[in-house]
């Protein structure tokens, strides 16, 4: 029965493969045969005619191979030729491994290590610089809208921050098709007492769905009528709260959250992974109106200008370019300022920019993104380094299968083809070093994810589209750059001299190319130990920065009310929370504060100075001011240097109005005479204001940052003073013991002082601190295990180097050690190599760090790119690590037995 | 190295390959039989190599291959010379007695 054509062309494979074998088995058969029969004619018998025969054709089996191996390449055009090569390379390359299980375990131990870390490094810049946020339709045209403007301290700066006004004028730019608004993601209080819980909340305006492109997965959006004044509340879950919280078979239309005492209506659902215009993970959405016109009870901020809480994300208008759109918006923008403007209340030269909605490509981008671009080419750098050392070792065995591969060339085998087959093999390492890599990039990037980046939604499908490329095209060009040098180099030998020299030759081109990768691979190592040093450093200096107060063991405790409460009451709920906190046995002291550090600062206008023109303009503005009970100092552990703090006698109403200034603030205003017992007044001149008498002056300490060198203006008014009403913004409790241990008890206790009190928030005052250490944590660490393993894999390459050098050199050695070389001589020889060898990497390396130095500056903190004590300590570690590499393979010189040795010729 | 147990190298096998298929086209067998006798023995070659030499110049298309019947009736495989085939031969031949007739001169003139 004959196939049709299609299904025969299918088998064509299988059935040339079966004929050609056939023709070549006919073929032999025959000749054997013919010299057989000739032999008997001779007069031999027929056993001893067949075994001469055979003896006369040789190997069999080794020919056949042979000749199948010519016919297949030889059958150029054939369909599934090409199939049929790469099967056959594949197979040789794994049978290859299974032979050298050893070497097949390291090469692919170093490659997934080294694509793990490429893989790791990819989600995160991916996520960071390349994606924009999910579910964006569209993304080149969605903008974030900055402002760039100049400040009252004459500094340019670019913000994200809008008044509600900014946001009105922005919707009326032509060059926008849709423009949203939407607040930075805060928390807030969902449910009240044993239930309640903190909830990751962005208002929005209705328009942002929209202009992104996002479809729910359940339900719809709240939409333009439900972002009114007045409008009754309602709330978008994200997917994943409504999973964990809810359940995704609950009712939505039966669904309704309690936001801060609010009732809300659940309409819909957003789908898995959604965050908006932004990457932290989100909640809860509110529509923005009545969402402020709730946490604010009134509708003020809609035409306030000076009430900055909101951003906004724009969609350009198709054939509208950004330059001309930033014109527009620019205009718009300067337009419903004039009025301040004006009044020389606003830059008139104010600009609007639209920036890439991907954050970190903004004028503003995060350390993070920073760092995470540095951490990027670091690991390209480790890879780079596993691939020279899997470069070497498939050097190191090239040089021992040089005369086999001369005897396959012998016999006809072409150069491509061993090529071709060398390059299998190394696709082969590289494909399951790619496995492997699956598995670090899991490990490693959720690692990453949750500990140094941990307010990034990242898609955790596991391996996205995109990674999978990236792995695809990492494992090629990794398989490619290990695997060509040494195919090559493999492949040149002249067969003759090979087959002579019995495979002994050594071939100084591969040593020297084995040389030069292992002196690149100490250069990078040094490189990156260098990197994870700087970071390191900056690191510890950043968490033993001198704060100016002790924020280990202080908690923040902020109270949420149920109730409208008036100041007064509010007042006495804060002071009757902080009674109840000092006396908790783990409490040693307790302070009402109006303000957070690194939180919340404010300032009260500048104060007039009897006798002084005027307070001389600081960079960071302010002076800042803050109002504290007593405890405060004690609390923070706030030295005042003269005077006194705030004391009780200053609490009544009717005490005198005080102040306590920091250092700096004290020197900024009277530098040469003291500060103590002057006059500072507040208010408009006509109202005719008390002396607010400065009664002390404490140490300086940070506001926001631990990067202010140079220290702001703050000063510290009694609860009574004139200038500055309201309520406490928080309390400041320190803890005797550790301060998780207490949280609890600090959180039971306050919730307990008052059946007002719908949620105290209690958190770390360090929950404040150390997001702003997160860039050299993820520095510091990465640096450091990309830095370790470039040392280990360096450090294994040379000892493979130099224990292969010694292999190759023993006859020399041999006759040296026979004609009375002393063995002491002979491991010097080695470590002298081992040492010198390092010291040419550590050499580039360092000149390579400290040409990269200038670059890395603004990222690091209280450490110099030319620290000398990182430099030092590298140098030293790349000697311990060239002693340890080159020490077992010269204490194996010390073993070679000259006899021995020189019998082997 | 006596001469008898002269190592052939891929290119010396080729040669002799196309000399043994310049008069005639000739079956695997007949090749081998012909260097054999025109090298009164001396040239110590292992059938199996001369087949990989058949087959590689097959491939590269300086010989063609086709089915015919032998002299005592059984089917074998027959290999002619193609022009490229006999283009090699002319130019291997003139290179071996360039380089014999140097090595020669080298030779004797070390007497």
């Amino acid at each position: 029965m004959r196939l049709p054509r299609g299904i025969r062309r299918f088998f064509r494979l299988a059935s040339l493969t079966g004929q050609g074998a056939r023709e070549l088995d006919e073929e032999l058969r025959f000749h054997i045969e013919s010299t057989v029969e000739a032999l008997r004619t001779l007069g031999m018998t027929e056993g001893d005619a067949r075994r001469e025969a055979h003896r006369r054709f040789g190997n069999r089996e080794a020919y056949q191979r042979a000749l199948r191996a010519i016919d297949g390449v030889a059958r150029r055009h054939g369909e599934g030729q090409m199939v049929d090569v790469m099967v056959r390379n594949i197979r040789f390359a794994f049978r290859g491994l299974r032979r050298a299980p050893g070497f097949a375990a390291a090469v692919i131990l170093i490659l997934s290590l080294g694509i793990g870390a490429n893989a790791v490094m990819f989600g995160v810049i991916d996520r960071l610089l390349l994606s924009p946020p999910q579910y964006v339709q569209d993304a080149d045209a969605v903008r974030h809208i900055y402002v760039e403007r100049r400040g009252f301290d004459r500094s340019v700066n670019t913000s994200r921050t809008l008044a509600y006004p900014d946001f009105t004028d922005l919707t009326t730019v032509p060059g926008f098709s849709s423009v949203a608004a939407y607040t930075s993601m805060s928390e807030r209080t969902m449910g009240t007492g044993a239930d309640a819980e903190r909830v990751r909340v962005i208002s929005a305006s209705a328009s942002l769905f929209p202009l992104l492109g996002v479809v729910p997965v359940a339900g719809r959006f709240f939409n333009e009528e439900e972002d009114q004044v007045g409008a009754a509340l309602t709330a978008v879950l994200s997917h994943e709260f409504w999973e964990r919280r809810f359940g995704t078979d609950a009712d939505l239309a039966a669904l309704t959250v309690e936001i801060a005492g609010i009732r809300a209506q659940v309409v819909g659902v957003a789908p898995r992974g959604f965050t908006g215009a932004e990457l932290t993970p989100v909640d809860l959405w509110l529509p923005i109106v009545p969402a402020q016109e709730a946490a604010t009870g009134g509708t003020g901020w809609i035409d306030h200008r000076n009430w900055w809480w909101l951003r906004a994300a724009v969609r350009i208008e198709d054939g509208t370019t950004t330059e001309v759109a930033e014109d527009m918006a620019t205009a718009a923008h300067r337009g419903g300022r004039a009025e301040l403007i004006e009044q020389d209340r606003y830059d008139e030269n104010a600009r609007v920019i639209a920036a890439p909605i991907i954050a970190a490509r903004g004028p503003n981008p995060s350390d993070e993104a920073r760092v995470a671009r540095w951490l990027a080419g670091v690991s390209a750098i480790v890879l780079m380094i596993a691939c020279f050392n899997v470069a070497n070792l498939l050097l190191a065995r090239a040089a021992r299968w040089r005369r086999e591969l001369a005897v396959r060339m012998a016999l006809g085998v072409t150069r491509g083809r061993l090529l071709g087959q060398l390059l299998t093999e190394s696709l082969v390492l590289a494909g399951l070093g790619a496995l492997g890599a699956l598995l670090v990039a899991r490990w490693g990037g959720s690692l990453v994810h949750t500990v140094l980046l941990p307010n990034v939604a990242f898609i955790d499908d596991g391996i996205t589209g995109r990674l999978a490329a990236f792995l695809t095209v990492a494992t090629v060009m990794t398989a490619l750059l290990a695997g060509f040098l040494p195919a090559l180099q493999a492949t040149k030998g002249e067969v003759a001299h090979e087959l002579r020299a019995g495979g002994r030759s050594i071939t100084t081109g591969a040593s020297r190319t084995r040389t030069v990768l292992l002196v690149a691979q100490a250069a990078l190592s040094v490189v990156l130990l260098i990197g994870a040093g700087l970071f390191v450093t900056s690191l510890r200096a950043a968490e033993t920065t001198d704060l100016g107060f002790d924020a280990t063991n202080v908690a923040v405790v902020r109270l949420d009310f149920a109730d409208k409460l008036d100041l007064d009451a509010q007042h006495q709920i804060h002071e009757d929370v902080r009674v109840r906190l000092a006396r908790l046995p783990g409490v040693s002291n307790a302070a009402l504060s109006y303000t957070i550090p690194f939180w919340s600062s404010i300032g009260i206008g500048r104060p007039r100075i009897p006798g002084v023109d005027s307070l001389p303009p600081h960079p960071a503005g302010g002076p800042y001011v803050n109002k504290v009970s007593p405890e405060y100092f004690a609390t923070m552990s706030i030295d005042v240097l003269r005077g006194r703090g705030i004391e009780a006698s200053d609490q009544s109403e009717r005490a005198p109005p005080v102040a306590v200034l920091t250092e700096s603030m004290a020197d900024a205003i009277w530098p040469d005479g003291p500060a103590l017992g002057q006059c500072l007044l507040f208010g408009d001149e006509d109202e005719e204001p008390p002396c607010t008498t400065v009664v002390g002056v404490t140490e300086n300490f940070r506001r926001q940052e631990l990067r202010e060198d140079d220290p702001h203006l703050q000063y510290f008014v009694n609860w009574s003073h004139p200038a500055a009403k309201g309520p406490a913004g928080a309390l400041m409790v320190r803890t005797v013991g550790p301060i998780a241990e207490a949280l609890d008890d600090i959180r039971r206790e306050a919730a307990a002082t008052s059946s007002s009190i719908r949620f105290p928030i209690v958190q770390p005052l360090m929950d404040n601190i150390e997001p702003q250490m997160r860039s050299w944590k993820l520095g510091a660490s990465m640096f450091s295990i990309f830095g370790v393993l470039a040392l280990v894999v360096a450090g294994l390459g040379l000892y493979s180097v130099l224990a292969f050098d010694i292999a190759l050199r023993r006859t020399e050695l041999g006759i040296r050690s026979a004609l009375g070389a002393e063995s002491s001589r002979l491991v010097g020889t080695v470590l002298r190599r081992s040492l010198g060898l390092v010291t040419l990497g550590l050499g580039i390396g360092v000149l390579a760090a400290l040409a990269a130095g200038r670059f890395v500056q603004p990222l690091l903190y209280g450490v110099s790119p030319r620290d000398p004590s990182v430099f030092a300590a590298v140098t030293a570690t790349l000697f311990v690590v060239a002693l340890a590499a080159g020490s077992v393979p010269a204490w194996r010189v010390t073993r070679v037995d000259p006899r021995e040795a020189l019998q082997a010729e | 190295m006596s001469p008898k147990h002269m190592n052939l190298l891929q290119g010396t096998l080729d040669v002799l390959v196309l000399k043994a298929l310049a008069a005639e086209p000739r079956h695997g067998y007949a090749v081998a039989e012909w260097i054999r006798r025109t090298s009164d023995g001396s040239l110590e070659i292992e059938d199996g190599a001369l087949y990989t030499s058949l087959h590689r110049m097959a491939k590269r298309g300086w010989l063609s291959a086709t089915w015919g019947v032998s002299e005592n009736n059984r089917r074998a495989k027959y290999y002619a010379l193609s022009d490229a085939g006999r283009q090699a031969l002319s130019e291997a031949a003139a290179e071996w007695t360039r380089y014999s007739g140097a090595m020669a001169k080298v030779l004797a003139a070390g007497r």
